[in-house]
């Protein structure tokens, strides 16, 4: 299935994944971080860079895409309509005051500005998210979580789920397949029925999973897989010179901007307040 | 080497013991053929020797294993794998890394083994199953022959002295059945290894098998030598077991000899001249001469999977009609289920057409997993799916179930959960489902994989006088000239024969193309200038 392939010849598939894992854990401070729009526009920009060098195919571009664009949308409308802290303004007024909606049911600028910005964290955060499975093997990924001393059982339990994930996918269309056979149609017999039989669709697929699972089980434990240590590795990952200063790199800039960010809390609560300073506060009122 | 002594085994919940008062012994290098009916219990006497299922497995188990003079519950799991390798059914559940390369390395690993010995026991593993080509190649792009061949390369990398197979050849096709005995003779020759083979087909594995031993509800019922076990195949045939045909035939000749292959059998005395034809197997095909209506015209049909993919069909063109009971055969990835989905309208061609007699035809295909067809709490729910979602009246919806269920044999189970029923029970029930809605052209995608002969018989001949048109894939040859009157051999997406079983099967060069072997009563009725499907086919010839 095309949505499953991995690029690993891909700039990104090619860094050592505890590079990736650094990456994606500097992406996630710098959503926390960031309140200005456009500086988490700009951290947007970056995830969506991280995700270019992924180099994902049309299947992939399209999964992100809609699923990015409906959370986006979601989250700016229900902001939009449910915000409740002042000031704020109308745009339009969807329904106007009556019994049942007393203030009447408005869309607030101020709302979309606010699910902009939080739909923005989650864009940067899962554009990168995307980028690091749609690049890794996971034999890849089991090296790295190896590499960082995760413990192996808990490193092969991880990698085996992903490596399911396309057949449980395919399975699970499979018996979507079956149920059209037999001449299902979502919601024709309305939508008790549509419920009924979606989630009735999850038994093959689970039962298929436990099969494999046990297959797997069977499968390693005759081949010595054991929790004990003292297990080798025939290739370990490799990280190069410039893998080191690219994490030195990122550490020293989201280091940097949590410290101003601590700065300038300091400074709001009367803690702390040095002259000298003041460009640095300007500069995390403005854009930070 | 290995030696068995009253083992009986009882899952829990399980209404009765899987294994009661086994005893067996293995002698070093001997190559053991287990097999029996479906759920007799031989994958479990399997996993009681390698013993899986003492360490880990809630089961009861009782009674003494010994591998080497170990007893395998006083070995640890690491232990017992560098005595033993096991191989299992499924080649795609049995691969968990990326390449070749490191699923041999995955084994090794867990050995502790240092960089130097990995990499050359890596090597002489893909070595001899002569895998050394694609070490690097992603391992979901391997065939099926050659994921069990890689599967048996992960169990020879840990220098095992035996080697327990669990029916690695079910999922295969001719070609990967073929590399897979291949390579299983070479390593029991060149490395000595004692194998247990645990097999349902019987044709192909019985020629390498020193010993034979037959299991049936739990118990073994017969333990003898390969010449023993030919000598006499009343308990094969009991247990509804396919039989070695040549020598099937040769007994049911009355002749003392038991040739396997088709050209170690000595020549029967010759009858007149056959007339072309003649010695078609039983069943459909006399019957259904005669109605040649078409029921469906597949017309320069294109398809290929995305908007860019390679085309599996070009401009394909195939012309069914009414009585016709079609066997699609052909390696796997030829196009063989891609077409019945197409004709069950679940994928839409890129061009061409497929039309219909029937504006609206009743289409019934029952998938190459049965298991993914079974979503319902019973199996009486499961057969009414249809109907109820087709608007059938209650009491009319009520009848259509009661009839399918009726006619394949599953009143007894129709409250049972589907998956607590056995393999060839779950497929009746996926068979079942699809009739329900009855339909007039039956599609049935592999439906011979991992049952016993008689339960394919028992499927095959129930389903046979009802419907326009059955079209199965299979690549079982047997099974196709049992129940087919027409074989299409498909092979990269194109025709490469269309034609009675008997033309197609004895046409030499359209077989090897398709990658499939003649069965060795067909082989050798060649020797005698005969074209014969089957054993009674050729009995009847004889007895003139």
């Amino acid at each position: 299935m095309r949505l499953f392939h991995r690029n690993a010849n891909s700039p990104l598939g090619r860094l050592d994944v505890r590079l990736k894992m650094a990456i994606g854990f500097s992406m996630s401070l710098l959503v926390v971080l960031v309140d200005g729009l456009p500086m988490l526009a700009a951290v947007a920009a970056i995830g969506a860079l991280v995700f270019v060098l992924g180099r994902p195919n049309g299947s992939q571009v399209k999964l992100v895409g809609v699923t990015l664009a409906l959370v986006v949308w979601g989250l700016m409308l229900s902001q939009g309509i449910f915000y409740s802290r002042f000031p704020r303004h109308a745009l339009v007024a969807l329904v106007e005051p009556n019994r049942l909606f007393p203030d009447g049911l408005k869309i607030y600028s101020q709302g979309i500005h606010y699910g902009l910005v939080q739909s923005l964290r989650f864009v940067a955060m899962a554009l990168v998210g995307y980028a690091i499975c749609f690049s890794t093997e996971p034999d890849r990924f089991l090296r790295g979580l190896l590499a960082m001393r995760v413990p192996f059982s808990l490193a092969f339990m991880a990698t085996s789920a992903i490596r399911f994930l396309p057949l449980v996918a395919e399975e699970f269309r499979t018996v979507h397949l079956a149920m059209r056979l037999k001449g299902y149609r979502p919601f024709r017999h309305g939508i008790r029925d549509a419920i009924r039989v979606e989630v009735a669709s999850l038994r093959p697929v689970l039962a298929g999973t436990i099969r494999r699972s046990q297959e797997v089980a069977l499968s390693v434990l005759t081949r010595g897989f054991t929790l004990d240590a003292g297990r080798t590795s025939l290739r370990d990952e490799r990280f190069r010179a410039w893998h080191w200063a690219a994490l030195v790199g990122m550490i020293g800039l989201v280091g940097s901007i949590a410290a101003c960010k601590v700065l300038f809390w300091l400074y709001q609560h009367e803690l702390y307040y040095a002259a000298t300073l003041r460009p640095l506060y300007a500069l995390v009122r403005e854009w930070l | 080497m290995i030696e068995v002594n009253r083992l009986s085994l009882r899952y829990t919940d399980a209404a009765g013991p899987t294994l009661a008062g086994i005893d067996l012994r293995v002698a070093p290098g001997e190559l053991v053929l287990i097999t029996g009916p479906t759920g007799c219990g031989k994958s479990s006497l399997l996993n009681s020797m390698n013993g899986v299922l003492q360490h880990e497995s809630s089961a009861r188990v009782e009674g003494t294993v010994l591998l080497d003079g170990r007893d395998v519950r006083k070995l640890k799991l690491v232990e017992i794998c560098r005595i033993a390798g096991t191989v299992f059914q499924n080649p795609d559940s049995q691969i968990c890394t990326a390449t070749p390369e490191t699923e041999v390395a995955f084994g090794l690993e867990n050995l502790g083994l240092d960089r130097p010995t990995m990499v050359r026991r890596i090597d002489e593993a893909l070595a001899a199953v002569r895998l050394d080509d694609c070490r690097h190649q992603p391992a979901s792009t391997l065939s099926g022959g050659q994921k069990q061949r890689l599967a048996i390369a992960c169990a020879l990398a840990l220098k095992p002295k035996v080697l327990f197979l669990d029916e690695p050849l079910s999922q295969l096709d001719p070609r990967g059945v073929e590399e897979i005995l291949d390579v299983i003779q070479e390593l029991k020759l060149a490395h000595e290894l004692t194998v247990v083979l645990v097999e349902h087909r019987i044709e192909e594995t019985i020629a390498m098998a020193d010993r034979v031993v037959l299991i049936d509800g739990g118990r073994i019922v017969f333990n003898a030598t390969r010449d023993e076990a030919l000598a006499d195949l009343s308990p094969l045939r009991t247990l509804g077991l396919s039989l070695p045909l040549v020598a099937d035939l040769f007994e049911r000749l009355g002749r003392p000899e038991r040739p396997l292959r088709a050209d170690e059998a000595p020549l029967l005395e010759k009858g007149p001249p056959l007339p072309l034809g003649e010695g078609r197997g039983e069943g459909l095909s006399q019957r259904q001469v005669g109605e040649k209506d078409t029921v469906c015209q597949i017309e320069d049909l294109t398809f290929g999977f995305g908007r860019h993919g390679p085309p599996i069909f070009e401009d394909l063109g195939l012309t069914l009609r009414r009585g016709d009971r079609v066997a699609l055969m052909g390696p796997n990835g030829s196009g063989k289920s891609t077409l019945l989905h197409l004709m069950a309208g679940l994928l839409k061609p890129r061009s061409g057409e497929i039309a219909w007699s029937n504006a609206k035809p009743s289409v019934g295909l029952v998938m190459q997993v049965p298991d993914l067809m079974l979503f319902s709490e019973t199996v009486r729910e499961e057969v009414a799916f249809a109907p109820i979602h087709a608007r059938i009246q209650r009491s009319e919806c009520r009848r259509i179930v009661e009839a399918v269920l009726t006619r394949m044999g599953l009143e007894d189970l129709a409250d049972q959960p589907p998956f607590a029923l056995s393999r060839g029970q779950r497929l009746r029930t996926a068979v079942a489902s699809i009739l329900s809605k009855q339909p007039s052209v039956l599609l049935l995608d592999e439906p011979t994989t991992g049952q016993d002969r008689e339960q394919i018989e028992r499927m095959m001949t129930g389903l046979e006088d009802q419907f326009d048109l059955v079209v199965f894939c299979t690549h079982d040859v047997q099974t196709a000239a049992r129940h087919a009157n027409r074989i299409v051999l498909v092979e990269s997406g194109r025709v490469l024969a269309d034609g009675d079983p008997i033309d197609v099967f004895f046409d030499h060069r359209a077989m090897q193309a398709a990658s499939l072997r003649q069965t060795s009563l067909q082989a050798y009725a060649m020797r005698h200038g005969l074209r014969v499907l089957d054993v009674e086919s050729l009995l009847r010839i004889s007895s003139r």
